[in-house]
This record gives structure tokens, C-alpha cells and sequence, in this order.
């Protein structure tokens, strides 16, 4: 149905002020078909890098190419690109169906085929029932729906997506998560996510690219952002994270200080380095056991217990160090506050940044 | 048709509640409250109003000879016809005019929006006979649109003053600012991203006003044009001191026949017309649109 194109993006910048960037030389490739989010904080160049694309702001400095052919000078009408908004954008006085019908409308596309296309991806979305309803007569889930139909009827090139789930409940979140990468499956349509929910991104996502303070951090699939963070802000902003500093010695051992040395496995590193490792709460282990028992070195007092009804988050200190542990319900221990016990880590799973 | 004058907030259905502090009353009697306006509507309102009504069926004898003469008159007839003609030539320059002021203000951030806005509430706060004064000076026989016409070699200076030109020009310039405000109050309720929905959707700038903003925008259209042209039917200072002597509009008749001619009987019955022109539109407006959708 849809051609899927690829997006370069080349040193683009945009700068408001003078000397301040709000998007500051971003290089980007994304490939034909790929499902890409932006992930980080507002304020960090996302949303910008986005209207620059869709073509409603002017980069400062840079390129923007779709499949090859720049398209910097082209008008925003003229971009062939879907885009859905926050806050979906509904022609209020026209209805479902002229709503979606309007890009082909504007296309000047035959009645017959545009009134095929308007009901094959009304169906698509699931509102073949609800043509003639005005948008307002729909609830949130339902508008989105539109608005999502209304963005790929035209076949673009190019999907983008404005925060679209930002407005709807929980439930209706996950809901629309999984529909919405069921039709990018079905369409195989290139699409760009802006969101500032880590995990809307890491569900979603074919890759993840992290903006901060207008760069790009790192860009990689969901597994690489979160199990390998290139900076401490992607590890810090992507998950719950534990964020301890070290020196590394040698053998790939990174001595963290009253926490002991722990074996990362990463034999590259020179020793007496300065770094950051970074564990994941669900990687720590913990044991009911009493310290003396289990002879383990690494002890923690814990200071609370936080239950997420499928899992615990664990907190304490240990060595003067606040640890962060993910317990899943079923293993967790009574540990009342103040309670000391032993915990231990896998080191493999353990991940060095700053090296 | 829902032209209600009475109060329709008071909750007359409801149980009495009971309030603190003996104000129970309050909420059993709510006419209490609305009392005091009715009683001023009623004596400087109503009982002049009955008194027209009275004046042009009695005088000068019982019947309706006045309202026959007037529906006799083609003099009578054509005034009526020459004020709906000029009420609408006025609500379409003012319309002309305001929109893109209206435009401009409504969007968002622009100090521009702001400055325009301004200028439209000193204008609006400025009495119309203020206004009247300083379009004659301006189009007077030595005023400047004259003295620049003669200036660019139009020979002869054309008559500005007392012409139905200047009149319709004036009572166009009057009614902006009600246009402006009508057209802002529904503007600003536009979702500024639907025009960047419509371009992303393939829609030129033009197109997407004209199938976008202009819908959106016709109930505030609709809104301006109703108050613009009744207030228009209804104009005496400006047509009377501004406008041509031969093309009276209808209150400028009514004036006459009150002052010129002493035809109270006429002139009351003429005003009945006035009137019920006036309640009727409303009525149609109220029928297709809702009168309470006028005011919000």
C-alpha cells in the first residue's frame, strides 16, 4: 500500500535566541519502514526536531532529505507527510468521514477512490461504523483513531506522531500502544513517535533516539538504550537505575569503593579511569537470610518497601550508598524497615559508562 | 422561538434547601431579586413602550389608519426599503473590514493582535455622536479628503458630505468595532493547530482557511451580522447629520414626522414597524442559531 521512505538528518540546528541552540546539529538516519520514537525531557529539542521535519519551523543550519531528495524549501503542504497531534486536530464541523477524506479532498482524488480509501482505513482503525459522527460526539480513543486514519489515508511518506497518547487514560494507553504498532506492521509506513514516556518509547520502538539539551545522546533499539547506555543521562532517564562511581583497575574489575570491587567484564578498559556503572534494580538480588548466614559481603539496611503489586522497589544503603533493588512480589522476603540483609548483583549485567 | 425576558436560572423546580441564616426565603421567592429590574423595566420600559402602542392606534382617531397609511405611502415604503438596503450594504463593508482585524487579534502572542484590539475598544468606547462630528470634519466641503482630491486635480471637488455615500461609510465605521468583537470572540476559539493539521493534510494556505478557519469562523460572522444590521435599522444621529436629506433612513423619518410634521399618531406607528422589522429578525436568528448562542 505505502512506499516506506527513508529520513536524513544532517547537521540540523534551530536556534531562537542568538547563541542559544534548542536543537543543536543533529545527525540522523532513519531507515525505510522503521519505527523510530524520541525520547527525552520537554525542552530537549524533540518536539522541534519534529515540527522541522512536518516543515512548520525553519532549521537554522542543516538538511532535512526524504529517500534522498531534500526537502528544506519544500511548503509543508507539499511534504506528503502525516502527522498527528497532541491534541489530535479535529475539524470540528466536519464529520469522521469528511475529516478523513479531506487530504484526499485537497488531492483533488476521484469520489469512488477516495470513498474506498476513506472506509478501508476507517476499518483499518476500527471506527467503520462511526463515518457521519462529528469528532465531537467521539470519546479521546476514538478521536485518536481519526486522527491517526485522517494521517495515513493519503499513503505519505512519512508518519509523525506528536505525543498522541499523551491525553488518554492508562488502559486506553496500552490499548492504542498495541494498535498502533499492529498498523505500522500492516502498513510497513515509516513512522516518527515523539514522546517523553520512557516506556511508551521501549514498547514501541524499533529504535530509541534520546534527546537532551538538543543533541541527540544515543540512538539504538530498546535493549541497547536500556541495557547499554552510552551516558549517564540516557541510563538515568531511560528506567529505574542505580548510578555508582568508580576507578577501574585492571581485568575489566571497576573498584566502586564501600561497595567493593565488581568484575564488569569489560577488559578494554585502562585502569584508573573515573567511570559511572550502571545496575538495574531487577539485576540485584536480594536474600532474606541473616548476613552472618550467608556470607555475603554487600549488606543493605533497608529505609523502604514500595509494592508495585506485580514487584517490590526495594530501598536502602548500603556502604552510605542509596541502592534502588526490583523485587518481583512472588521472591519478595518480610523485610521490615530498618531490617539489615545481604544482597549481591549480577556483575555481567553490569554496564560502564564514561570510560 | 425561545425570546424569554424571564429569569430561567432561578431554580423554580427545585426543592427549597435549607440555608444558614434564615435566608431560606431567598431561595422559595427568587422573583425578589430579579423584582427590583423587572419594576424598572416595566415603568421606563414598558408603560412607554404600551404608550406608543396607544399613541399610533388612537391618534388622530382610533384605529389603524396610521399603519394603512404607512403600508400606503410608497414615500413610507421606499425609506423601509432604502433602510434594509442600507443595513445590509453596512453590514457587509463592516464585515469587509473587521474580519481581518478580527483575524489578526485573535491569534495568539502577536502584539499586534493586541495594539488592533485596542484601537477597536477607544473606538468602541467613543460616543457615536463624537464619531458623527468627526467624520463631517473630515468630509466636509474644506475638510482633508476634499482638499487632497483637489490637490490630485479632481475637478470639480466632489460632494462628500450629505451624501448617502458618506453616511453608509460612517454608520460601516461605527459598527466595526460590534463586528470585530463578535468575529474575536468566536476567533480566538479556534484551534490554532487545525491550520497546521490542514497544510501537513496537503491543504495551500487559502484552501485551508477557506475549508478550516472560514467554517469555524461563520457563527461569529453570523453573530456581528445580526447585531451590525439591526443596530444599523434603527441609526438616526449619523444618517440625519452625515447623510443626504433625500435619503432618509427609517428613525430620520420618524424624527420628522415627530418634529417637522407633529404626526405622533405616524410617527408611533412608524416606530411599531421599526420595532417589530427588528423583533422579527431576531426571531428568525433565534429560530435557525438560538438567541442565547448570540451572547456567548
Amino acid at each position: 500500500m505505502t512506499t516506506a521512505r527513508s529520513l536524513c538528518l544532517r547537521s540540523l540546528s534551530k536556534s531562537y535566541m542568538p547563541g542559544q541552540n534548542a536543537v543543536d546539529g543533529i545527525d540522523l538516519d532513519i531507515r525505510p519502514g522503521e519505527f523510530i520514537s524520541f525520547l527525552g525531557p520537554s525542552g530537549s529539542g524533540k518536539t522541534t526536531t519534529l515540527m522541522m521535519i512536518a516543515g512548520f519551523e525553519q532549521p537554522t543550519a542543516g538538511e532535512i532529505s526524504i529517500a534522498g531528495r531534500q526537502i528544506d524549501a519544500v511548503a509543508p503542504y507539499d511534504r506528503n507527510i502525516g502527522m498527528v497531534f497532541q491534541n489530535y486536530a479535529l475539524f470540528p464541523h466536519m464529520s469522521v468521514a469528511q475529516n478523513v477524506g479531506f487530504p484526499l479532498r485537497m488531492r483533488r482524488t476521484a469520489r469512488a477512490e477516495a470513498d474506498r480509501k476513506i472506509a478501508a482505513v476507517l476499518a483499518m482503525v476500527g471506527l467503520a461504523d462511526f463515518a457521519g459522527r462529528a469528532p465531537k460526539a467521539l470519546s479521546g480513543g476514538q478521536q485518536q483513531r481519526v486522527a491517526l486514519a485522517r494521517a495515513l489515508v493519503f499513503e505519505p511518506d512519512l508518519v509523525l506522531l506528536d505525543e498522541p497518547l499523551g491525553a488518554l487514560d492508562k488502559t486506553l494507553r496500552e490499548q492504542m500502544q498495541v494498535e498502533l504498532k499492529r498498523i505500522h506492521r500492516e502498513l510497513g509506513v515509516t513512522m516518527i513517535y515523539v514522546t517523553h514516556d520512557q516506556t511508551e518509547a521501549m514498547a514501541m520502538s524499533d529504535r530509541i533516539a534520546v534527546f537532551n539539551h538538543g543533541h541527540i545522546e544515543q540512538v539504538g533499539t530498546p535493549a541497547e538504550v536500556y541495557f547499554a547506555p552510552r551516558t549517564r543521562f540516557v541510563a538515568s532517564f531511560i528506567g529505574d537505575s542505580n548510578l555508582f562511581d568508580g576507578r577501574t583497575g585492571s581485568d575489566g574489575v571497576v573498584d566502586l569503593g564501600p561497595l567493593g570491587p565488581i568484575a564488569t567484564g569489560r577488559r578494554d578498559l585502562a585502569p584508573g579511569q573515573t567511570v559511572s556503572v550502571l545496575v538495574r534494580p531487577e539485576t540485584i538480588r536480594i536474600s532474606a537470610q541473616t548476613p552472618a548466614a550467608s556470607g555475603e559481603r554487600r549488606l543493605l539496611t533497608i529505609e523502604e518497601t514500595v509494592n508495585y503489586g506485580d514487584s517490590f522497589l526495594v530501598l536502602g544503603k548500603s556502604g552510605g550508598r542509596d541502592i534502588r533493588i526490583r523485587v518481583p512480589s512472588i521472591d519478595m522476603p518480610d523485610l521490615p524497615r530498618g531490617a539489615q540483609c545481604a544482597f549481591d548483583w549480577t556483575a555481567s549485567r553490569a554496564h560502564v559508562i564514561g570510560a | 422561538m425561545a425570546l424569554q425576558l424571564t429569569d430561567t436560572t432561578a431554580p423554580a423546580t427545585a426543592a427549597p434547601r435549607r440555608v444558614p441564616g434564615g435566608w431560606t426565603w431567598l431561595v422559595r421567592a427568587p422573583f425578589i431579586l430579579y423584582a427590583p429590574a423587572a419594576l424598572f423595566l416595566a415603568v421606563f420600559f414598558l408603560v412607554p413602550l404600551g404608550l406608543v402602542v396607544w399613541t399610533s392606534i388612537s391618534e388622530p382617531e382610533l384605529g389603524l389608519g396610521n399603519y394603512a397609511e404607512f403600508f400606503a405611502s410608497t414615500y413610507d415604503l421606499g425609506v423601509l426599503a432604502r433602510t434594509f438596503r442600507t443595513a445590509l450594504i453596512v453590514t457587509l463593508v463592516s464585515l469587509v473590514f473587521a474580519y481581518p482585524v478580527a483575524y489578526v487579534a485573535a491569534r495568539k502572542g502577536g502584539t499586534i493582535g493586541a495594539f488592533l484590539l485596542g484601537v477597536v475598544a477607544l473606538s468602541f468606547w467613543t460616543s457615536f455622536l463624537v464619531r458623527t462630528y468627526a467624520w463631517m470634519v473630515i468630509m466636509g466641503a474644506r475638510g482633508p479628503v476634499v482638499g487632497l482630491l483637489v490637490a490630485l486635480g479632481v475637478e470639480p471637488a466632489p460632494q462628500l458630505l450629505f451624501t448617502t455615500f458618506a453616511a453608509t461609510f460612517a454608520m460601516a465605521h461605527m459598527l466595526v468595532p460590534f463586528m470585530v468583537l463578535a468575529l474575536y470572540a468566536v476567533m480566538r476559539r479556534i484551534d490554532e493547530t487545525h491550520m497546521r493539521a490542514a497544510a501537513s493534510l496537503g491543504a495551500r494556505p487559502w484552501r485551508a482557511f477557506a475549508t478550516v478557519y472560514l467554517p469555524q469562523s461563520l457563527p461569529g460572522v453570523l453573530n456581528g451580522a445580526t447585531l451590525v444590521f439591526i443596530t444599523c435599522l434603527g441609526f438616526y444621529v449619523t444618517p440625519t447629520l452625515i447623510g443626504s436629506p433625500q435619503d432618509k433612513m427609517i428613525a430620520g423619518r420618524i424624527g420628522q414626522e415627530m418634529e417637522q410634521l407633529l404626526e405622533f399618531g405616524a410617527a408611533s406607528a412608524t416606530s411599531m414597524i421599526l420595532l417589530a422589522a427588528a423583533l422579527a429578525l431576531f426571531a428568525l436568528y433565534d429560530r435557525f442559531f438560538g438567541i442565547e448562542r448570540m451572547w456567548r
